[in-house]
């Protein structure tokens, strides 16, 4: 079983996140706004300095006018590209 | 506080509670204690379980991955699983704006060879309906030694367009 380490994902999230952001064209205030976060959450995040909770990724995906499950592919996705370049995902990695 | 709305009408509060239930039902069916999924999950015990399953507390992303990998369930099966729960309730705002996202997921599909996956046609709401419709199929696919249906493909609305012909345009100001 892999178990994702913590900081990878939330790295990895943040990724996704902020491409996600970008194709809609919107700002880090401008998605804080739509999904009524503190306008410095959606920077945290996408830096991978949170980790988004369930609802979180719930909030964001409305903002963004997504299916939740988008960023949660996007993100696994993204974390097993990372595994296929060689970076270790386990935790305490 | 991260999120500047907690009303108690405000639809994502729920997810915590819709999220633990399911966690309890997952858990129970396949006879996890609640400390076993605690070590397997990377939580400080049982009392961090019971929170998540009481709705006290709400997964972290990873812990959602650890735990979709712990109760034997793809990520993003789990969290459909989460989504129709949740919509499931009563919520003016999502029985309004998104009344079929999720309708006809499921296909059945099989390796004719080497590269060459096949689906048939037909569509299902639910895994354990097209599990069902895949055994009565097999039956016959299995006297005509015809390569036998292994595989469910989940199919989910990732993204959607506004379509800006002039007629819908129209319909859309006349609205």
């Amino acid at each position: 079983m892999t178990m994702f380490a913590s900081r990878r994902v939330a790295i990895a999230f943040g990724r996704v996140l902020h491409e996600v952001r970008q194709r809609r064209g919107l700002s880090q205030d401008e998605l804080a706004a739509l999904c009524d976060f503190d306008r410095t959450y959606p920077s945290m995040l996408e830096r991978g300095l949170r980790g988004p909770s369930l609802a979180m990724i719930f909030r964001l995906s409305d903002g963004l006018g997504l299916n939740p499950t988008v960023l949660v592919v996007m993100t696994r996705d993204e974390l097993l590209s990372q595994r296929q370049e060689g970076v270790s995902l386990e935790e305490g990695a | 506080m991260i999120a500047s709305q907690t009303s108690t009408k405000d639809p994502f509060n729920r997810l915590p509670r819709v999220f633990g239930q399911l966690l309890t039902n997952e858990r129970r069916q396949r006879k996890i204690t609640e400390d076993d999924l605690a070590l397997a999950v990377g939580l400080s015990g049982s009392a961090a379980v019971v929170e998540i399953e009481s709705g006290a507390a709400e997964p972290t992303l990873t812990q959602f991955f650890r735990i979709a990998s712990v109760v034997g369930k793809a990520p993003t099966l789990l969290l459909i699983d989460v989504i129709n729960s949740w919509r499931s309730e009563p919520s003016e705002i999502f029985r309004r704006s998104r009344p079929h996202d999720f309708a006809h997921l499921y296909r059945l599909g099989y390796l004719q060879r080497p590269g060459d996956f096949r689906e048939l046609g037909a569509a299902y709401n639910s895994v354990a309906e097209a599990s069902r419709m895949a055994e009565r199929i097999n039956v016959e696919r299995r006297a005509r030694r015809h390569p036998l249906i292994d595989t469910i493909s989940v199919y989910v609305r990732l993204d959607s367009l506004w379509l800006e012909s002039a007629e819908i345009q129209m319909a859309r100001e006349g609205a």
